[in-house]
Order: structure tokens, then sequence, then C-alpha cells
């Protein structure tokens, strides 16, 4: 009896099943709606909330969740406005609209550790270091980005001899060889690009000293000002379902499939895959995921400041917070009551 | 007569419009909108005037992409229509697919147009003109067949050829329906050139949109809209001038 005392909680740990805390007290239930920031998919944050609301762990926290997603950016004015309570966003596209726009968006809990974007070239490129795009073709998405900017500083490359070109959200462009370096969405254009018989390589910019963040859970000001106990129950039932989705990714894409329809399985996972790797470093190995350190949010801001991503300073302490994903984890577990 | 009637409209307008900002403005003050969701007109118009010389510029290459296109495409569709209104089966042909050409939704082909045309104006030239080709093909068919089939066959006892027919009555009785091509084709062709520009531009007002819809700055956004929307305006007051001019004649002309 005593051994089994012993094995349970090593057997938990071992699986990554947050601890069991004291029985909740009955609260009131609580509707909530949570609008992904784009179609559904496997992003992480999106998958997290998938599986809790597949497996009751909203309905555990007197939680209805309500899941919507956004097509063209409306999520960040629905959350301000406390249309929706959650959300997701980067952390550098949080700061910029704080900063230019003045919304009252708080990121709660960071889950992508690593930029989104990395720059792309064909594998069979003779582009093998960044002063290589020296006298190449560079896309950019929508504006020229500060990572980009950054990497060119970083390889000592003139940017007068780089020609850059707009091209929109459709990676063909680097198939068709119209351009030379494309910027992609790590979690999924290389293997869309693999897909079509067109493997890459990647400049990453994060691997490069780069800093930069991925996807956050936010929320507005609000909601952390007036129920942050709501806030806390929700991210609680959300990192428990990202727990899940990492303990069995098979099983994670059953349920993104009941939202992603007719979305490739295989492609899906590949996502999977990737932003479970992007989501772990040695901040959430000791803290858990969805850990967040102020120092990079600091040098974050910096560096779009320096390369006119912000065009001007945000207290970074108005734009995130920590204190709820510090008391969700004990000793690096997701307390779960 | 005309130019009084022309003032008191652009008068009516002029007020309506006005008072529709005096709404906005007193809504966005009343009830402290935040700019994010819905910036007071005094704001937009500031902005138009910080920005004019940007907008001015952008709304040039947008006009210039529309303007080509609504050529392109206008001119396309009306020789299908002489070749559909000559020959029943070339109609029986050619018609399903000018309808494929309709239905096929733009925002989602939009992006392959870079694909085949390369980052230039083409691409975006190339949609406005795919936008205006049905309504300037349909307008053009249906107003050469609007040709009274007595006067026809009054020309064809006189020993006209079918290329005099066509010349001298066919494409007058078309002129009405071709200027109401015009018309319709004109604003299709400004979206067409602003959708082109959303799926991978780096100048001309969708961009200004795309951009400032990305970075939650509807002051420009709007500003941006509202030159869009006078350009449509004054392409639409052109038309009508010009269709005055040429169908002095008509009774649409008196109408309008």
């Amino acid at each position: 009896m005593r051994a089994l005392a012993f094995l349970v909680p090593v057997m938990l740990a071992a699986c990554n099943i947050p601890a069991a805390g004291p029985s909740p007290t009955p609260v009131p239930v609580e509707k909530v709606t949570f609008i992904a920031g784009f179609k559904p998919q496997a992003d992480l944050p999106f998958v997290a909330v998938y599986v809790a609301q597949e497996k009751g762990y909203f309905r555990d926290q007197s939680l209805e969740v309500e899941i919507q997603h956004a097509t063209s950016g409306e999520h960040i004015q629905l959350l301000a406005t406390n249309r929706a309570q959650f959300s997701t966003g980067s952390a550098g596209d949080v700061m910029k609209r704080v900063a230019s726009a003045g919304v009252p968006l708080v990121s709660i809990a960071q889950i992508g550790q690593r930029d989104e974007q990395s720059f792309a070239v064909r594998a069979d490129s003779p582009i093998r270091t960044l002063k290589d795009w020296e006298g190449r073709l560079v896309g950019y998405k929508s504006t020229v980005s500060a990572d980009y900017l950054a990497l060119l500083q970083l390889g000592g490359v003139d940017r007068s001899k780089v020609r850059e070109v707009a091209v929109g959200f459709d990676p063909r462009v680097l198939a068709d060889g119209r351009v030379d370096v494309y910027p992609v969405f790590t979690a999924n254009e290389p293997d869309t690009l693999a897909r079509i018989g067109v493997p890459v390589r990647l400049f990453d910019p994060t691997s490069l000293g780069v800093p930069g963040l991925g996807l956050s859970f936010i929320t507005n000001q609000q909601m952390v000002d007036t129920k942050p106990e709501v806030v806390t129950r929700f991210l609680r039932a959300s990192l428990r379902g990202l727990a899940d989705a990492i303990a069995d990714r098979d099983a994670a894409i059953d349920v993104v499939m009941k939202y992603a329809t007719g979305e490739d399985r295989a492609h899906q996972r590949y996502m999977l895959d990737t932003e479970i790797d992007a989501a772990q470093n040695d901040l959430t190995r000791a803290n858990g995921i969805g850990a967040m350190d102020r120092a990079r949010y600091v040098a974050l801001r910096d560096f779009l400041l320096q390369y006119g991503g912000l065009t001007k300073s945000v207290d970074v302490d108005a734009v995130f917070t920590d204190r709820f994903v510090k008391d969700l984890y004990k000793d690096g577990r997701l307390a779960w009551r | 007569m005309t130019a009084r009637r022309t003032l008191i409209d652009l008068g009516v307008a002029a007020v309506a419009i006005a008072a529709i900002a005096a709404v906005l403005e007193l809504w966005t003050r009343a009830f402290h909108v935040p700019s994010y969701l819905l910036p007071a007109p005094t704001a937009v118009a500031a902005r138009m005037a910080t920005d004019a010389g940007l907008l001015a510029r952008e709304g040039g290459i947008t006009l210039s992409e529309a303007a080509a296109g609504f050529v392109l495409g206008t001119s396309v569709a009306f020789a299908l229509a002489t070749v559909m209104a000559w020959s029943r089966p070339l109609e029986r042909t050619l018609f399903p697919l000018a309808i494929l050409v309709k239905l096929t939704p733009i925002v989602a082909i939009a992006p392959l147009f870079t694909l085949w045309f390369g980052f230039g104006t083409a691409p975006k030239v190339a949609i406005a003109a795919l936008i205006t080709f049905f309504p300037m093909l349909v307008n053009s068919f249906v107003g050469l067949r609007s040709a009274d089939l007595q006067e026809v066959a009054f020309l064809e006892t006189l020993g006209a050829s079918g290329r005099e027919i066509f010349q001298h009555l066919r494409v007058p009785s078309a002129l009405p329906y071709l200027f109401s091509g015009a018309r319709i084709s004109l604003n299709l062709a400004l979206i067409g050139a602003v959708i082109g520009e959303w799926t991978g531009a780096d100048r001309g007002l969708g961009r200004v949109i795309f951009v400032a819809n990305a970075n939650l700055d509807l002051t420009i956004l709007f500003g941006a809209v509202l030159v869009l929307a006078a350009i449509g305006i004054a392409a639409n007051a052109l038309v009508g001038a010009a269709e005055r001019r040429v169908l002095h004649w008509h009774p649409i002309a008196v109408a309008t």
C-alpha cells in the first residue's frame, strides 16, 4: 500500500498529468467566448482549448466556453470590447496593438517560445548564408518585418543589394521560383511546400539570436481587473488540455479534426509537432508550458523599437502578466483543482 | 437647367453626408468609442489632410490599375458579345463559360494571378479585367440583340451589309446598354484592383487598407475607403457626362 502511495504520484508526474489539488468549492457557471486568432487548425493554443472542451475541463472549472474562429483579425476588436473574453495573438502583435492603438490587451500565457516566422529557400538553392541574400529577390508578406531587418544586420547584408517584394500569403511563389527567399510561418508552410514537392531550408531568426516570441493566450484588461478567477480557471483548463495534447498527439489531432473539417490530418500533425517543439525551452521545463519571462518581453520590445516594428515604446508590464501562470504551476507541474 | 440640377443633386448629397458624419461624430464622442473600433469623422478628415499626398499617390496607382483592367475586360467582353450576338451556336457555347467566370470567387483565385502574371501591376489589371468582364458581356450582348428586327429587315432590303447593319444600327441600339454596363464595370474594376493589391502588393489603396487593418489604424483605413469612393463617384460622373453627350437623342440621357 505504501509502495502504491509512492508510485502513483511518480507515475502521474512521468505522464505529465496535472496534480490533483483540493476539491473545488462550487462556483456559478460563467459563460465566456474564446475566439481563436485564425481558422480552425492545430495551432497549439487552439488545440489546448479544443481538447479542454472535448474532455470537459472547462465544465469542471465551471466555465461554459463558446469557441469561435476569426477570419480576418476581428478577434482583437471583439476581445477589446469584451464580446470575446479570450483569444490568441503573437507577443509582438499584442505589443504593437497596445502601443499604436491603445487596445487593452494582456498576454496571460506564452505558448510559443520562438518567433513564428522563418525565411525559407528551396532546398536546392545556392543560398547558404544570409550574405547570399544580396542580389536575390526576397519576399515579405505584408510589410517588411523587424526580424527580417535584424537578420540582415546579423548577416552583414547590404540591404541596398537585396531586392524586396510583397508576396502575400501564398508560398507557391517560392515553389514557382518567383522569389528566392520567402517568409514562412514555420509551423505550417514548410510542410505545405514539401507536399507540393518543394522541400525547403530555413533561416530561423530565433536560432540566429533574434528575440522573438510566438502565440500567447490573450485576454482584455477588464477580465484581468474584474474577473481574475475566471481567467485563472480558463487557463487552468486550457493548459491541462495542452498537457493532454502533448501526452497523446494522435488523440489531440482527432479532436482538432472535429473543428478543422476538410483539413489534411498529416499536415495538422506536422503543425502540432512543430508548435509543441516551439513551446518548450529551459524556461518552460523549469516553470511549465506557458511560462513567461519579463526579460524576454523587454528584449522583444527593444528589438521591435530598434527595427521599426513598434512606432513608440510600450510598458511591458501593461501587455503581459505572469501572475496567472505562476499560480497554476507548483514545482513545474500544473495544479488541478 | 442641367447644371442647376447637378448643383442641387450635389448639395443634397453633401447635406446627407454631413448629417451622417455629424451623427457619427456625436456618437463616437458621447460614448467615447475608441478609434480602433470607429474613428470620429473629424479624426478621419484630419488624417486624410495629413496623409493627402500618400492617399493621392496610392489612389492614382489603384485608379491606373482599375482603368487598365476596365479597358481590357470591357473590350474583350464587347468582342465576345459581338460574336455571340452574331451566332446562336457560339452564344450557346460561350455563355456557360462566361457564367463560369462570373461565378468564380475572385478572392479565392486572386493569389494565383501572382503566380501567373508576376508581382507587378499585371495581376491587379487582370483581376480588374476579370471582374468587369461579365456585366459588360451581358449588357453588350443584350444591347446588340436589341436592335429592332423591322429596322434590320429594312436595312437588308436596302442592300446593307452585315458590317454596315452592325455599325449603323446594332451598335447605336446597344449604346444605352453599354453605358449601363460601363457604370457597373467601372466600380467593379476599382474593387478588383483593390483585391489584387490585397494579395501581394507594395503600392495602391488596397495595400493601404490591408496594412491599416492589420495595424488597427482605422483613420487611414477609412481615409483610403473614402478616397476609393471618391474615385468611383468621379468615374461614374464621367461616364454619366459621356452618356448624356453621346446619347443626347435617347430618352435615357434626359432621365439621367
